[in-house]
């Protein structure tokens, strides 16, 4: 019985499900990668003075 | 804890995943080159060996998303629900691959793309429940009754595995038995030679490995969701 295109289908499948399941695991880790690095960045940056403590320095 | 030492990867984690690589190119070249060429079924037949292994995959990862649950309802600790989480995503893409990898072999062997045989119903139960976890969880806002709920399900779930597993054992089925004997009536069915043994075994580590590996990756992945998660919510309070 002539099968090969079955088995080349059958492979494609296989190799191209994992190989996007892998790539996705890549993209969703690199990502959040990024936002760590951002969140870390803005936890380090000094607090800003909201509108109401600067009106209550011009007071004094 | 600063990104640079979370985005670490252990040694032993790249190890293994070298190690998986290696391991499925060597099983798919046996797949190809080692294992002989089945008589009546011809060429496609070689796609058996992925597909047992990618369905024993797939099975042991939802067993694993259940004792995870079960870890987690005795001594609840998020880890334990983000391995869950990551057990049943891995689950899901391995059942996929085995029940389209069966669907495309059934096609010159049975002359069918489906049917409803009780294998190919209860495997595709066991995917569903298990899709369906994914998508209850996300209708769950508190984190602590999302794991709790994701925990009791994934144990329920868990039931369609032996289901599965058993389904050509109990029931009269086309669908061939690979270890232990099958239904007469199975169609697909052939003798297997030694090298085909070996092959199939050598396929079998090989994707264990792979989703040893792609488990770990996963877990680390759910981890570093929960750790950017809790620090965007520090920074929002600050």
């Amino acid at each position: 019985m002539e099968t090969t295109n079955y088995l080349i289908l059958g492979f494609a499948v296989i190799f191209g499900t994992l190989f996007l399941h892998l790539l996705s695991i890549y993209l969703r880790n690199r990502n959040f990668q990024r936002d760590l690095e951002i969140l870390e960045e803005l936890q380090k940056t000094p607090k800003r003075k909201t509108a109401k403590g600067r009106k209550k320095g011009a007071r004094r | 804890m600063s990104s640079k030492s979370i985005a670490a990867r252990p040694r032993f984690l790249t190890l293994l995943s070298t190690l998986s690589a290696l391991l499925i190119l060597a099983a798919t070249w046996m797949v190809f080159f080692f294992a002989p060429r089945e008589a009546v079924m011809g060429e496609v037949q070689r796609v058996f060996y992925f597909h047992v292994s990618t369905g024993w995959v797939g099975m042991v990862a939802f067993l694993s998303a259940a004792i995870a649950g079960i870890i987690y309802l005795i001594r609840p600790d998020k880890k334990w629900d983000v391995f869950a989480v990551a057990a049943v995503e891995i689950g899901l893409v391995y059942s996929f691959v085995n029940i389209v990898s069966g669907s495309i072999w059934a096609r010159p062997t049975w002359n069918t793309w489906w049917t409803w045989d009780p294998r190919l119903v209860t495997a595709s139960v066991m995917e569903l429940t298990f899709l369906a976890y994914l998508l209850l969880r996300q209708s769950i806002d508190d984190p602590e009754r999302r794991a709790r709920f994701g925990a009791i399900y994934s144990i329920l779930g868990s039931l369609t595995v032996p289901l599965t597993y058993m389904s050509i054992r109990i029931w009269r089925t086309i669908h061939p038995v690979v270890i232990g004997s099958g239904d007469p009536g199975a169609k697909g069915d052939f003798a297997m030679t030694q090298t085909m043994v070996f092959t199939l075994l050598f396929s079998l580590l090989a994707f264990t490995a792979l989703g040893v590996t792609l488990l770990w990756h996963r877990a680390r992945l759910g981890w570093l969701g929960e750790k950017v998660e809790q620090l965007r919510l520090k920074v929002m309070s600050n």
